[in-house]
């Protein structure tokens, strides 16, 4: 197991909240091997972005974060302190967020972005603009040099996001989560990003974590796909494990919604209900007030993952007999 | 670009005209003119102004004349460059004034200078350490630099300045330079007379900048662009410096234009308490002799500056904020 690129087992991430601890991430397992897309989805507010900022330590000063294995291409990177983690972030693990043009430095051109990375990966500036064409050019942008004179204002959406990825690649991260890269970008743009994604994964040989709610990207993408619930991993396995044979009820909804959405079905099928308030947790299964398939059992007992490997769901249905 | 400052140019000219009529306006408004007001001085006094003298001494200075025709003779000296006679003084307006325009000049970058400098650093350091013990004694000493008024301060300071730092005090020159012609050495004086008018004028502005750039730093610190910073690795000295205080100068850039007349009008009393001789206390006196020319042309030339002063953030912000210039073409 030493050759993942990350692992992580019981990861919990508490917010102090008006002196109350909330626990937001519940004891959540990844792993991540070389080249491999893991797709982490669920509905917002399910958890999925604080466990991408609870692994590369980017939240605030309220939350507190624990886990028995944070391990790294087999390093532990619990005991590093914030001098030791700094350099691993960007060089090593790297994160791309929503909101692409929110993601630059308002005050300056795309140059300037492009010399810091520069400047972070070779520790000069010394001809960047190679560096900066070629980023630019894998991410398929078509005239390099007058982009970079652009201030991020005058970029679109797509473009923004286009040239984030590029500067993200160009530091050669073992590890990229990619936070819901497109949610904020129209239809056929979101498309040419997700294909970009798919090229760039053939490509390198780096590990990615995609987190998406969008099923059918996740589908498109991803080699495993793990679904979050209320701050846990609820379901996880192969990609087409999962689509066609979902065991949790909550996987199960979600793949006949996006489904009956691909079939232009009239009345969709929805979930009812909505996510558990996470300030006072109910006892059992975190599911179990929205679960079609709900046993009493389910509202006393939290289910723990059931099922073999690679397979697994947290759900009574999934117990061998 | 360059459309845009003509336009700026042009719309500062036009601001320009109505601060003139509008000045011209507020210093005819209270009842009586110049001649009552000097009539009153010397009744108090004990002598008497016969009737015919005050018509004739409001023919010499036209002051029997339509308001506009009044206003129109004195906008055509002005704009040749002569301001008039100041009827208190009995010298000319220009002369009157004199070094005073520049020395508040002087005084207001002094204190701009100081209210930055104080404020800057402070204000990023209570953003990123927000809620820390020192973040609390900053949000304290601040509040209390907005409360206490500015001429008590100036006391306090002139009493401290003097029996513990034996600073310069009162004035903004030595005496054996007060009427000596400007040299080398009255420059070097007014420099070493500059530190407590301009801390005693920055301070209240100083505590409010502070609270501003803080509010905006932790605007700022929120904003995505902070935390894709930090995921790239950059040192959180490097992420805070370069991305989120940049765009929380903002507010200082846009200060500039006003701070000019603040230090005229709002530290009259301070600039007698240290009797420095800047335009504040001459307004003063002007409005009280209602010596028209004289506080017109006090009006006008604030007015004027403020104008500058607001030109010149306009400039300032452009460069510093690329949205603002991309702005302009639209």
């Amino acid at each position: 197991m030493s050759d993942l690129v990350l692992e992580v087992r019981d990861l919990r991430t508490r917010f102090q909240l008006q002196g109350r601890g909330v626990e937001v991430v519940r004891g959540v397992d990844l792993s991540v091997a070389p080249a491999e897309v893991l797709g982490l989805i669920g509905e917002s507010g399910s958890g999925k972005t604080v466990t991408g900022l609870s692994i590369l330590r980017l939240l605030p000063g309220n939350a507190e974060v624990s886990s028995a294995v944070m391990r790294f291409k087999g390093r532990e990177l619990q005991d590093l302190d914030e001098d030791a983690f700094q350099p691993l972030r960007g060089l090593s693990l790297a994160m791309i967020f929503q909101n692409p043009v929110g993601a630059f430095n308002p005050a300056k051109r795309v140059a300037w972005h492009l010399r810091e990375i520069a400047r972070r990966r070779h520790g000069s500036e010394q001809g960047w603009q190679a560096g900066a064409r070629d980023a630019l050019s894998a991410v398929g942008i078509p005239h390099p040099e007058r982009v970079l004179r652009l201030y991020p204002h005058q970029l679109s959406g797509g473009m923004a996001q286009r040239i984030l990825i590029a500067m993200v690649l160009a530091l050669e991260p073992d590890l990229v989560i990619a936070d819901e890269p497109t949610t904020n970008l129209d239809n056929i743009v979101e498309r040419q990003i997700v294909a970009l994604f798919r090229r760039l994964r053939d490509r390198l040989n780096a590990a990615f974590i995609f987190i998406t709610h969008d099923m059918q990207i996740a589908a498109a993408l991803c080699d495993r796909i793990a679904v979050m619930y209320a701050g846990q991993i609820v379901e996880v396995g192969p990609t087409r494990a999962v689509f066609d044979a979902p065991r949790h009820p909550y996987t199960q909804g979600l793949t006949a919604t996006s489904l009956a959405l691909k079939q232009r079905v009239k009345r969709l099928t929805e979930i009812p209900g909505e996510l558990p308030s996470l300030m006072s947790p109910p006892p059992g299964c975190p599911f179990a007030p929205r679960c079609a398939k709900v046993m009493a059992r389910c509202r006393e007992e939290a289910p723990p993952m059931f099922g073999t490997a690679p397979h697994l769901a947290r759900c009574f249905l999934a117990e061998p007999a | 670009m360059l459309a845009y400052i003509l336009r700026r140019l042009w719309l500062g000219l036009v601001t320009v005209v109505a601060i003139s009529i509008v000045s011209f306006v507020i210093i005819q408004l209270p009842p009586g003119d110049f001649v009552d007001a000097y009539i009153s001085n010397l009744s108090a006094s004990g002598s008497m102004v016969s009737q015919q003298e005050a018509q004739s001494l409001r023919q010499q200075y036209g002051l029997d004349r339509p308001v506009w025709v009044q206003y129109g003779k004195w906008m055509t000296k002005v704009i040749q460059g002569d301001f008039g006679m100041s009827m208190e003084w009995g010298r000319p307006v220009t002369e009157v004034i004199g070094d005073r325009l520049w020395l508040t000049i002087v005084v207001s970058i002094a204190a701009i200078i100081l209210t930055w400098g104080i404020a800057l650093p402070i204000g990023i350091f209570s953003a990123v350490r927000q809620y820390s013990i020192p973040d609390y004694a900053f949000t304290f000493v601040g509040f209390a630099g907005l409360a206490v008024p500015n001429f008590l301060l100036a006391l306090i300071i002139m009493y401290f300045g003097f029996t513990l730092f034996d600073l310069k005090i009162g004035g903004l020159f030595s005496a054996e330079y007060q009427l000596a012609p400007w040299s080398y050495g009255k420059v070097g004086d007014l420099i070493a007379h500059l530190p407590l008018p301009a801390l005693v004028l920055s301070l209240a502005g100083t505590a409010q900048l502070i609270r501003i750039m803080r509010a905006n730093l932790l605007d700022e610190l929120r904003r995505p662009y902070v935390t894709t910073a930090r995921a790239r690795g950059l040192a959180e000295w490097r992420v805070v410096l370069k991305y989120p205080v940049r765009a929380a100068l903002n507010p200082f850039a846009s200060t500039i234009g006003y701070l000019l007349p603040f230090v005229v009008s709002g530290s009259i009393v301070v600039s007698l308490v240290l009797s420095l001789p800047t335009v504040g206390p001459l307004l003063l006196r002007a409005l009280i002799a209602q010596d028209m020319f004289l506080a017109g042309t006090i009006v006008l030339l604030l007015g004027v500056l403020t104008v500058i002063g607001t030109f010149l953030s306009d400039l300032i912000l452009m460069w510093i904020d690329p949205r603002i210039r991309a702005g302009m073409h639209e």
